[in-house]
């Protein structure tokens, strides 16, 4: 095959202008053939829709094929002349000028900068603006009048002709309908009767309309004319948005926290922008912060002045109770000073009063502690007297006693009594026993459900007659426990013996405190019980002195008693043998027998009980 | 055209050579030759090939040198001018073009007295969309969004009739001073008319493809003007019912019409940024004005000044009838203006659609009053909205309608002088305005 070298030029093939003009009507002065000499066709009209002439010799351009198109203002195509106005410059308007409302309309168009000004100014004040005189508007109406009245008479003309016509013709429609022979093809032979209907007559009648009938056809909108008008726009050009207009025109993306059809990855911010959290800041009042400073400046304020306040009650309530207790100790040292001036003036008729009677056996009872120190007559009166004073004491006491329990009561606590009578002792509730499931026992409840579905009753499956055995199984599965616990498997296995190991564990050093207490012998070996406290002894002399000053030591020192310690505990040391040893058994027993009580060292306190029973 | 412009070029060039000639009648000749310069120069625009034209074409080649391009066409002429003497001619009329662009010096607005709320009609149960004054001035037309058209009495504030005939809410609505008879547009695509001696529909006139938005009667021939969101205006006879003119060319719904009875005789504001002035009696656009920026909703007349104003929601503006031209911007209220009303005291009205009422001084374009309506009580702050206003015949009551479903009507204060109510106006700032806000 030849393979042919490149082309040196290219070739631009002319291609002829499409032939826009219509089919020319035929000239009908265009000569017959044979008679055409001096007839030269010039335009499409002399060709008719036909060819060129060929026995005429000169250009022609059948359906102007192959004519140049024509330029120009003058030949109405697209071509305008350029103009000036008067000061040189181009009227580059021209063109809309043109083109708006048509050619050769009155149409105005602003076009040039000079219709973009303003035009207010005193020097503005013009002719036009002048409101047209009567005359002036007389004119116009008058003119515009006739030719809106062409137009309506045109209107109701057509209407009317329209209507005529109509009517014209239903009425020949109505009194003329058509007959037309029909002949049916041969064919269609399907009729009922085939040779019968081989030819008939067809009157066509137009069928009546209901002339009060609704339209069957809406009105559609129109299509929208052709714009016929193209005006230059003069609008301000439109402003550079600035950056923050621009800011708020972003808008994020709709982001659900439900839907996601098309699977987006969707970024956490994206979804934190969607969801609006952060945009949204909750200005926050700075007075909050002022209010809760102001509030918690008086809160301190105020704690501090109730505390001074308390301070301060406190002080005078620790005078009052001084002053109190001054009073009493100065009750109870006249009550002394007049029970020894007592005991010293009734000292013969006491003994003569015990001489008389028969000594009881409270009084011989209590006369062995009173007669240690004293003689022998003073032993006698005393003891009568003591006697007949410790009963009233005892008495009192009772009083006093059940005087508490009742006031207890009142107070909601129960009183020892009660509360003895109303603890349960009966032996209704076994301790540590399964509770029943329901509390009536009803149904099923009532029988071992473990005998149910079990062919032989107890014998079956319950285990041996002679088996020692209550329960055929443990109530409680004990297998958590030795999930817990290493097997015992002795000591030939691999972590050796469970017990051991756990005994070593517990023995190890790391159990024992890192410091000892201070003054706890560590050579003492391990504690076998809880650690016991012992109260630093005062001395001797500084205690029984302080004790016989100040029987209330506990109150002046400031130091808390118990709720529950009375007053005559605190008193214990200083009460009389009998006396004391009840009151110790009330208070549940203290570490001193009664034998160390009988010892002659409370002497001078017997003297005191005395006394403050007189002075009650 | 071209032709013409040629005979005029020749025409020109045959006395430049006699004025070469006899110099010395100079200064005598130079106000003719500037009255010919000023007939157009001219050559081809050749938006094609020229070097196709038709050879037919009585075209010079010398006049087509003469001017080459439109600034040396321009310099040859200060130099044919400058050699005949008349330098100062070309000093003085550049000179008055600069001093035109500088220094413009702005009207003082006169004083109006302010305005004040006088009375507020309920009655309507949804937007009050339009209102008419009877030119008798005893009571005016509302018509609202509830379908209904109330006639009130403009002295007293009374409700006096209801008019019930309309499927859809009412848009627009016309008084006649010839007939006795209300003209009501709505957006239910029907124009009725009313006879008010009897309190019916007479007429219907029935041609508008989509809801009729605004209707204007004229003040002398016995035609109506609705504009409508079909885009079109159209021209009814109101006798015959015969629609004279469909005025297509707006590209979205027309929302208000001028009728008067000088040329231009319809002007139309659309939403489709442009006002189209219209004549009558051909049914064809006169101009186009497109300097608004957003849907012209409102266009009020001046009756003492052959002017009218165009409202949108980017400014208001103000135009001379005769010819369209642009006259001043006023910057609005930042919000769609939908209704504007003159009276003949020059107090230009503005209702906007966020309730901001601004009443300016026609002839300087200055703001003196400018105040938010008040929703009446058990609406919403959102419903504080005018929708239409209107001048009495008087021009001293303003009534309004508005979204919170009253009319309310306006007064000016009576006690106000020029000391309690100062006129705050700027002179300089005024006349920058005037220099700088184009378009």
């Amino acid at each position: 095959m030849l393979v042919l070298p490149k082309p040196k030029r290219e070739y631009k093939v002319h291609e002829e202008a499409e032939v826009t003009a219509p089919v020319a009507n035929l000239n009908k002065n265009v000569p017959a053939y044979r008679h055409r000499k001096g007839f030269v066709p010039r335009k499409p009209e002399d060709h008719g829709d036909g060819g060129a002439f060929p026995e005429i010799h000169v250009a022609q351009y059948p359906l102007n094929m192959g004519r140049k198109q024509k330029s120009g203002a003058a030949s109405g195509g697209n071509t305008l002349a350029l103009t000036v106005d008067k000061n040189g410059n181009a009227q580059y308007d021209a063109i809309v000028k043109r083109t708006a409302g048509g050619t050769g309309s009155s149409a105005l168009v602003y076009s040039r900068h000079e219709d973009t000004l303003q035009r207010n100014s005193t020097a503005d004040k013009n002719e036009a603006l002048r409101e047209p005189s009567g005359e002036e508007a007389e004119a116009t109406t008058r003119k515009t009048q006739a030719a809106l009245d062409a137009i309506v008479g045109r209107k109701r003309e057509q209407a009317r002709q329209v209507k005529i016509v109509d009517n014209r013709a239903a009425n020949e429609s109505v009194a003329k309908p058509t007959y037309i022979n029909y002949t049916p093809g041969t064919g269609g032979g399907n009729g009922s009767g085939g040779k019968e209907a081989s030819n008939r007559v067809i009157r066509m009648v137009e069928a009546p309309t209901d002339p009060l009938e609704l339209p069957k056809f809406k009105h559609k909108k129109q299509p929208r004319a052709a714009t016929q008008d193209l005006v230059p726009i003069l609008q301000a050009p439109a402003k550079k948005p600035t950056a923050q207009e621009q800011a708020d025109w972003k808008i994020p993306p709709m982001v659900s926290g439900w839907k996601n059809s098309h699977g987006f990855t969707i970024s956490l911010d994206k979804r934190l922008a969607a969801d609006g959290r952060g945009l949204e800041q909750t200005p926050v009042n700075d007075k909050f912060a002022k209010f809760a400073e102001a509030l918690y400046i008086a809160e301190n304020q105020a704690r501090a002045e109730v505390e001074a306040r308390n301070a301060e009650k406190q002080v005078l309530l620790r005078k009052s109770k001084e002053q109190r207790e001054e009073e009493l100790r100065e009750l109870a040292a006249k009550a002394r000073a007049e029970r020894d001036t007592d005991f010293e003036r009734d000292a013969p008729s006491a003994t003569a009063a015990s001489s008389s009677s028969s000594s009881s056996s409270s009084s011989s009872s209590v006369s062995p502690v009173d007669s240690d120190e004293d003689s022998d007559e003073d032993n006698m009166k005393g003891a009568a007297a003591a006697g007949v004073a410790e009963r009233e004491r005892i008495r009192r006491e009772r009083k006093r006693e059940r005087e508490r329990d009742l006031r207890l009561e009142a107070a909601g606590k129960k009183s020892k009594l009660s509360r003895d009578l109303e603890r349960d002792v009966s032996e209704k509730i076994a301790l540590g026993m399964a509770v029943p499931k329901s509390a009536t026992m009803t149904g099923d409840g009532q029988f071992d459900s473990r005998l149910f579905n079990q062919s032989g009753g107890i014998g079956a499956g319950f285990g041996r007659e002679d088996d020692d055995v209550a329960y055929s199984k443990p109530l409680f599965n004990r297998d958590m426990e030795r999930i817990y616990r290493p097997r015992a498997s002795g000591a030939g296995s691999k972590y050796g013996s469970a017990d051991k190991q756990l005994e070593e564990l517990s023995n190890t050093e790391r159990f024992r405190p890192a410091r000892g207490f201070a003054g706890a012998d560590e050579s003492a070996g391990p504690r076998r019980g809880p650690v016991q406290f012992e109260k630093a002894a005062p001395p001797a002399a500084e205690s029984s002195g302080s004790a016989a000053q100040d029987p209330f030591a506990s109150l002046a020192s400031g130091e808390a008693r118990r709720p529950g310690q009375r007053l005559e505990e605190s008193l214990t040391s200083g009460r009389k043998p009998g006396q004391g040893m009840m009151s110790m058994r009330a208070a549940g027993g203290g570490p001193r027998s009664a034998e160390e009580l009988l010892s002659g060292q409370s002497r001078r306190k017997i003297a005191f009980e005395r006394g403050s029973d007189d002075s009650k | 055209m071209a032709v013409l412009a040629t005979a005029a070029a020749r025409r020109d060039k045959a006395q430049q050579q006699r004025k070469d000639d006899q110099r010395e009648a100079a200064a005598a000749a130079a106000a003719a030759a500037a009255a010919d310069a000023s007939a157009s120069l001219s050559r081809p625009l050749a938006l094609e090939d020229q070097s196709q034209k038709d050879p037919a074409s009585a075209q010079t080649e010398e006049t087509r040198l003469v001017a080459v391009d439109p600034k040396s066409a321009k310099r040859e002429r200060n130099d044919r001018l400058r050699r005949l003497g008349a330098a100062d001619f070309v000093e003085q009329e550049s000179r008055a073009l600069q001093t035109r662009r500088k220094a413009p010096e702005p009207i003082k607005p006169e004083w109006h007295a302010p305005w004040k709320l006088h009375k507020v009609l309920p009655g309507h149960l949804g937007w009050v969309r339009c209102v008419a004054v009877d030119p008798s001035n005893r009571f005016f037309f509302t018509g609202s969004a509830d379908r209904t058209i109330i006639c009130w009495d403009l002295a007293t504030g009374e409700r006096k009739l209801t008019l019930t005939a309309h499927s859809h809410g009412v848009r627009g609505l016309a008084t006649s001073a010839k007939y006795p008879y209300l003209f009501s547009v709505g957006e239910d695509k029907t124009v009725k008319c009313w006879d008010l001696e009897t309190n019916r529909v007479v007429r219907d006139y029935h041609g508008h493809l989509q809801g009729v938005h605004c209707v204007a009667m004229h003040p002398t021939l016995d035609v109506i003007v609705t504009g409508g969101r079909d885009a079109a205006a159209r021209v009814w006879d109101i006798r015959t019912r015969k629609e004279v003119h469909l005025l297509t060319g707006h590209e979205d719904s027309v929302e208000s019409l001028i009728v008067q009875s000088a040329d231009p005789q319809i002007i139309t504001g659309s939403m489709d940024k442009t006002i189209k002035l219209w004549d009558l009696a051909a049914g064809k656009v006169l101009t186009t004005l497109t300097n608004h920026k957003k849907g012209i909703r409102a266009l009020t007349r001046n009756p003492r000044e052959f002017s009218f104003a165009s409202g949108a929601a980017d400014c208001i503006k103000k135009w001379q009838c005769k010819d369209g031209r642009f006259m001043l911007n006023m910057p609005g209220p930042g919000a769609i203006i939908n209704a504007l009303s003159v009276n003949s005291s020059n107090v230009l009205f503005s209702g906007a659609q966020d309730g901001t009422m601004q009443f300016w001084d026609w002839a300087s374009g200055h703001c003196f009053q400018s105040f938010r309506t008040t929703p009446q009580p058990g609406s919403l702050d959102s419903e504080a909205c005018v929708l239409a206003s209107a001048f009495d015949m008087t021009g001293s009551r303003l009534i309004t309608c508005e979204a919170d479903k009253s009319v309310k009507i306006w007064r000016q204060d009576r006690d106000a002088t020029e000391e309690s109510f100062p006129l705050q106006w700027d002179r300089d700032a005024a006349a920058k305005a005037l220099l700088d806000n184009r378009y």
